[in-house]
């Protein structure tokens, strides 16, 4: 676990603690502590522009290997743009650049020099609306496995079965593999692109809302499958849903209008935040 | 490459393709992008180029202001100029309202309920097809009904002259000439009178007349023999094309040009052809295809009154030495005895107001004005209600929602408020159809043939010449020195559309912002 | 005054009801007579589309009967020599074949050209340099097909002329020196055939540059409508810039594509002015783009710009050409619409 706890003196859970907040917590009990582990990314001092806007103001974070971070914040407060720093798909908008320090496992993600397709396959992505390409279940898993190597049949079909077992979607697609991703419902389709985003083998799992096309149904199975790959990836989840952070998460940071208001410990955040901000935050008085 | 170790042994299978390889694929692609891309900016270049270069060498003002000519110094476009204008003119009147009218039908005036909304989808559907009908097909189209009509008011001929033709022996036959080349002119008979026909007295005997001019050339046969010398009195209603005027440019002093005679001999060796013998001023020089410049004149049937007083008409007929023969367009031909036949008349075509006046109708259209600016309607009519359509649909639902909810009929919603918001966008693809109009070339050859004529339009019953049929007259040429005459053409046709995009963008510029 | 007052309690002189009141009838009447009118012009393209397939349709009908004429000559004779000669053949496949090969041609260069144009415009293209191709390819299709013609006459042909000189005649001549069993004479001499003064390649690579622009944009808006997700999913598996045009963007916009191939297609079929200029006027079975050829629209003109009457059989014949011409293209643009509604479908 980080070493570097919030330094705060701990509160007593006011009682008027909202609803959410205690639910929260009582969540989070359930949940095993983990142990203690390295660092994957750092970041520090980092700040990020679109043009002449300023997006992120030199943000400080430690995001631990093997646990699930959860970004938190209002809209527009730099969390996703932060994510999208991470597999550098803002090298997509023009005008957008960074300062300061992001590196994962120590090599920096936003020199010039850094290798964004081999980036990108070491940090794999899955985005706010299910985005299957259209094509067979089968091509859309198989899609960034072949990109990187050349696989006989054999070795495809294998490698499209584990990642869709491990996306927990085998069983129910198994025998239709080879027909269109397209029509799969929300839920599948999302299980899906988490399955062809851990199929070419990354360390990192980025996720910006990848709930919040879907109904509670398909949430709480994407959850469950987010708790499961926890051990074997270092997971980043943007995230609007307080009580989703709560459930799934290690450690939870929040960001407001660029800046990182506090980070720490899921159950610290949202039982005793340091920040007043954080508090009316992870309470519902605002956002 | 680091590999993620807790990655199971199944991700790491296969061989590696190598990054430098995919890479070196990426720029190898950029690069055929980048060359292709750029392709097409070569291509119009070299193509502004070359048209410049050739181009120059005759674009002065002679060249605006100047007729065709056969020498290509003296080569101008005045006359393919304003026939452009006055084409694009009629069409554009004709088309714009009929189009517009049509896009706001299509987008303002769907109906729900079963039928009309069947013939509206069908129509939506008809309109993106008609708009990939190649358009030397509407030209076939506008040749067969505008300009002919479906043949149901007589077949339109061009001619150069009424003439009358008086035997020796008091027959006159009255007809239509045609100048076939230098010295030969060809006549399609309108009316014989006296003895001629009747009498059957001046008839050849035992001449041979070949199947193909069988036709109505001969009736001039039945007036004369071949050898015979007769006069032609030129009508003064008449008027001649300046370039061919055999007749009436050499007019000595104190003579009347209503009564210019011009001898001619009927041709040995093509019975039915009148060779010019004495063209007051020595002999006729003309290119063969100058001569085309004639003027429209419909024959709508030829009839023949018989000696028992019926009538056979039909649309063609033939006349040998024994028998007269009558071709109608349905039913099967009639065959009467020649010595049956009293009088002939061609029946004219349907006329409104003078020849020389502003307001001139004729039916059938012929190869006029009217018929070539149809034509073209039909190949822009796709183009602006598709381009209509577009603007209308930009128009925001809320302004409909506003003008109905303050109590507006449908049509008052319209014309208030969608109409004024979506005009710039109308304007942008009316003016970009327009342009298509200019350059069209296809259907005005079939529909009008590439003629040779030094004058510009009176009305819209003219014949007409166009820039792009100019072009492609001169470019197909076998003298390569007409090509730079047809490139000179090219460049003007090319300023006016760049015009007209000019204006296009500036209109999408200035009035389209506010709306979006 | 009260604050809501009833309609007659309002003075004569309240500005509400100021002006002359429209009457509701006529304004009924107007907008139902107006609508009438809007539909009649509406209705006037079915009847164009009505004029073309009767006129077609009743004047191929006259010329099949024809005696000199037969419905198996004109579907199945490989013959097409209706103005020249003592004895008329009227077979199609000529035409056919002179207007498969300039379209053929054409087909080479503009859809891989305008493919690739289109996914650099699309996915590549930085924004200043879009905002001056754009332009350039909008002109490219502004420009009359006269001017490809003579384009194709005064600067393509003599451009492949000299290609010819200095690539396949050495060749040719290079081959003639090796023993005969090597290089068979009849090659060699293939080889080495001259350009025709007029010919397809010419008018075929001239009536590729005006269907160019028709593909690339048609291509363009098709790749445009692939959701951006898409890329971002294909970006996010560590695929290159290649990898997500080639492998993501192009296969998901494919019916579009193929859409705005057939478009072009037909427009290469219906060009007149360039093959009229560039083509040549002999209808011969061949598939040698280097020889002249007809094409259908090719025959037509040649018929209607010729001094041919009203009644001959020629003309008659040029109306069964245009009737097939309108057919081929009428068929293709139709699938063409087709699939172009529906990859617009699967993204609306």
């Amino acid at each position: 676990m980080n070493t570097q706890a919030p330094a705060h003196p701990p509160q007593p859970i006011d009682a008027a603690l909202s609803p959410l907040a205690r639910v929260a917590a009582g969540g989070m009990a359930s949940m095993p502590e983990a142990a203690p582990t390295r660092t994957a990314i750092t970041v520090r001092g980092f700040s990020s522009w679109y043009g002449s806007f300023q997006a992120l103001k030199s943000i400080s974070l430690e995001i631990p290997a093997n646990r699930v971070t959860a970004l938190i914040g209002p809209s527009g407060c730099g969390k996703s743009t932060f994510l999208r720093w991470v597999n550098r798909m803002n090298d997509l908008i023009p005008g957008a650049r960074a300062e300061g320090v992001l590196e994962l496992h120590g090599m920096s993600l936003v020199a010039r020099e850094t290798d964004v397709v081999d980036l990108r396959r070491r940090v794999g992505m899955v985005f706010q609306k299910p985005n299957p390409f259209p094509k067979s279940i089968y091509d859309n898993v198989a899609f960034g496995p072949r990109l990187h190597r050349k696989l006989s049949r054999r070795q495809t079909d294998q490698l499209v079965e584990w990642s869709l077992t491990h996306a927990a979607l085998w069983d129910e697609v198994k025998d239709r593999l080879h027909q269109s991703a397209l029509g799969l419902s929300g839920g599948q389709q999302q299980r899906l692109c988490i399955a062809r985003a851990i199929a070419v083998g990354p360390e990192v799992l980025l996720m910006d809302e990848p709930c919040s096309a879907l109904d509670p149904q398909a949430t709480l199975r994407i959850e469950e499958l987010i708790r499961q790959l926890r051990s074997e990836y270092t997971i980043i989840i943007v995230t609007h849903n307080m009580q989703q952070a709560a459930r799934i998460s290690d450690r939870t940071a929040f960001f407001y209008e660029g800046n990182l208001v506090e980070s720490g410990r899921t159950l610290d955040i949202f039982t005793k935040p340091a920040s007043v901000r954080t508090e009316e935050y992870v309470t519902g008085r605002f956002g | 490459m680091s590999e993620n170790a807790a990655v199971p042994e199944i991700l790491r299978a296969g061989m590696v393709r190598g990054d430098r390889r995919r890479l070196l694929v990426d720029r190898a692609f950029l690069t055929l992008c980048i060359v292709s891309a750029f392709t097409s900016v070569v291509i119009l270049l070299v193509l502004i180029g070359t048209i410049l270069v050739q181009g120059v060498t005759y674009l002065d003002a002679q060249f605006l202001t100047g007729y065709a000519s056969r020498f290509p110094e003296e080569a101008g476009l005045k006359a393919a100029l304003w026939g452009s204008v006055w084409l694009c003119g009629v069409c554009g009147l004709i088309a714009l309202p009929l189009g517009v009218a049509a896009a706001i039908f299509l987008q303002e005036y769907s109906p729900r309920t079963g039928l009309a909304s069947r013939v509206h989808t069908f129509i939506q559907l008809n309109i993106s097809n008609l708009a990939g009908v190649p358009s030397i097909v509407y030209g076939v189209i506008g040749l067969t009904v505008f300009v002919r009509m479906f043949g149901v008011l007589g077949n339109p001929n061009q001619y150069d002259a009424l003439v009358r033709i008086e035997t020796a022996s008091g027959s006159v036959v009255q007809g239509l000439v045609a100048q076939d080349d230098a010295a030969t002119l060809v006549l399609d008979v309108l009316e014989v009178q006296g003895a001629a026909l009747a009498e059957g007295a001046d008839l050849p005997k035992g001449m041979e007349i070949s199947a193909a001019l069988a036709g109505k050339d001969a009736a001039a046969l039945a007036a004369t023999g071949p050898g015979d010398e007769v006069s032609l009195v030129l009508k003064r209603d008449f008027t001649l094309p300046l370039d061919l005027n055999f007749a009436l440019e050499p007019v000595p002093e104190g003579v009347e040009p209503s009564d210019v005679r011009v001898r001619a001999r009927v041709a040995e060796n093509r019975p039915g052809t009148l060779t010019l013998l004495d063209p007051l001023r020595g002999p006729v020089t003309v290119a063969g295809e100058e001569v085309r410049s004639r003027s429209t004149v419909s024959v709508r049937r030829h009839e023949f009154q018989l000696k028992n007083g019926t009538t056979v008409g039909g649309d063609t007929y033939s006349i040998d030495a024994e028998e007269l023969t009558v071709l109608r367009r349905e039913g099967s031909p009639l065959t009467v005895p020649l010595s049956e036949v009293a009088s002939y008349r061609a029946a004219r075509p349907l006329e409104l107001g003078s020849p020389d006046s502003l307001f001139y109708l004729r039916l059938p259209l012929g190869g006029s004005v009217l018929a070539g600016a149809l034509t073209l309607m039909l190949v822009i009519l796709p183009v602006i209600i598709i381009a209509s359509q577009e603007a209308l649909r930009a128009v925001p639902d809320s302004l409909r929602q506003g003008a109905f909810a303050a109590g507006a009929t449908r049509w008052q919603m319209v014309s208030r408020m969608v109409l004024p918001a979506a005009m710039p966008g109308i304007m942008t693809g009316a003016i970009l159809a327009m342009s298509r109009a200019i350059g069209e070339a296809a259907p005005l050859l079939v529909v009008g043939g590439f003629l040779f004529i030094t004058f510009t339009p009176t009305n819209v019953m003219s014949d007409f010449a166009a820039m792009p049929l100019q072009i492609y007259q001169w470019a197909s040429r076998p003298q390569e020195e007409f090509y730079r005459v047809a490139a000179s053409g090219i460049l003007v046709l090319l300023v006016v559309l760049l015009t007209f995009n000019a204006a296009a963008i500036v209109i999408r510029q200035r009035f389209q912002k506010p709306l979006q | 005054m009260s604050a809501f007052p009833s309609a007659a309690s309002v003075p004569a002189s309240s500005p509400v009801e100021s002006g002359v009141l429209r009457s509701r009838g006529v304004r009924r009447t107007v907008d139902g007579l107006v609508g009438v009118v809007l539909a009649g012009c509406g209705i006037f393209s079915i009847l164009t589309t009505f004029a073309i397939i009767a006129v077609l349709l009743e004047e191929s009908r006259r010329f099949f009967a024809s005696p000199e004429v037969s419905a198996s000559e004109f579907f199945f004779s490989g013959r097409w020599s209706p103005l020249l000669g003592a004895e008329k053949h009227f077979g199609i496949w000529p035409l056919i074949c002179g207007t498969g090969l300039v379209a053929g041609v054409s087909a080479c260069l503009a859809l891989p050209l305008g493919l690739v144009t289109a996914i650099y415009l699309s996915e590549y293209a930085p924004r200043p340099l879009r905002a001056f191709l754009k332009p350039v390819l909008e002109l490219l299709a502004g420009i009359p097909t006269v001017v490809y013609g003579f384009f194709a006459l005064t600067v393509i042909t003599p451009a492949l002329k000299a290609a010819h000189e200095i690539t396949l005649k050495p060749l040719a001549a290079t081959l003639d020196t090796l023993p005969s069993w090597l290089a068979p004479d009849g090659l060699v001499a293939f080889i080495g055939r001259g350009i025709d003064s007029y010919n397809a390649l010419s008018a075929g690579l001239a009536v590729g540059i005006m269907t160019l622009p028709i593909v690339c944009s048609l291509s363009e808006d098709a790749l445009q409508a692939v959701p951006r997700s898409l890329r971002e999913g294909a970006f996010a598996c560590g695929a290159t810039k290649f990898d997500v045009s080639a492998k993501v963007v192009v296969p998901a916009a494919l019916s579009g594509i193929i859409a705005s191939y057939l478009l072009a297609i037909a427009r290469a079929i219906g060009e007149t002015m360039i093959v009229a200029l560039a083509a040549g006027g002999l209808a011969q079975l061949t598939a040698d783009p280097r020889n002249q050829v007809q094409t259908m629209t090719g025959y037509i003109v040649q018929v209607f710009t010729g001094d041919t009457t009203a009644h001959g059989i020629e003309y008659k014949s040029s109306y069964a050409v245009a009737g097939m011409l309108f057919l081929l293209t009428f068929i293709v643009t139709l699938i063409g619409y087709q699939i172009m509604r529906r990859y617009r479908e699967a993204y609306e």
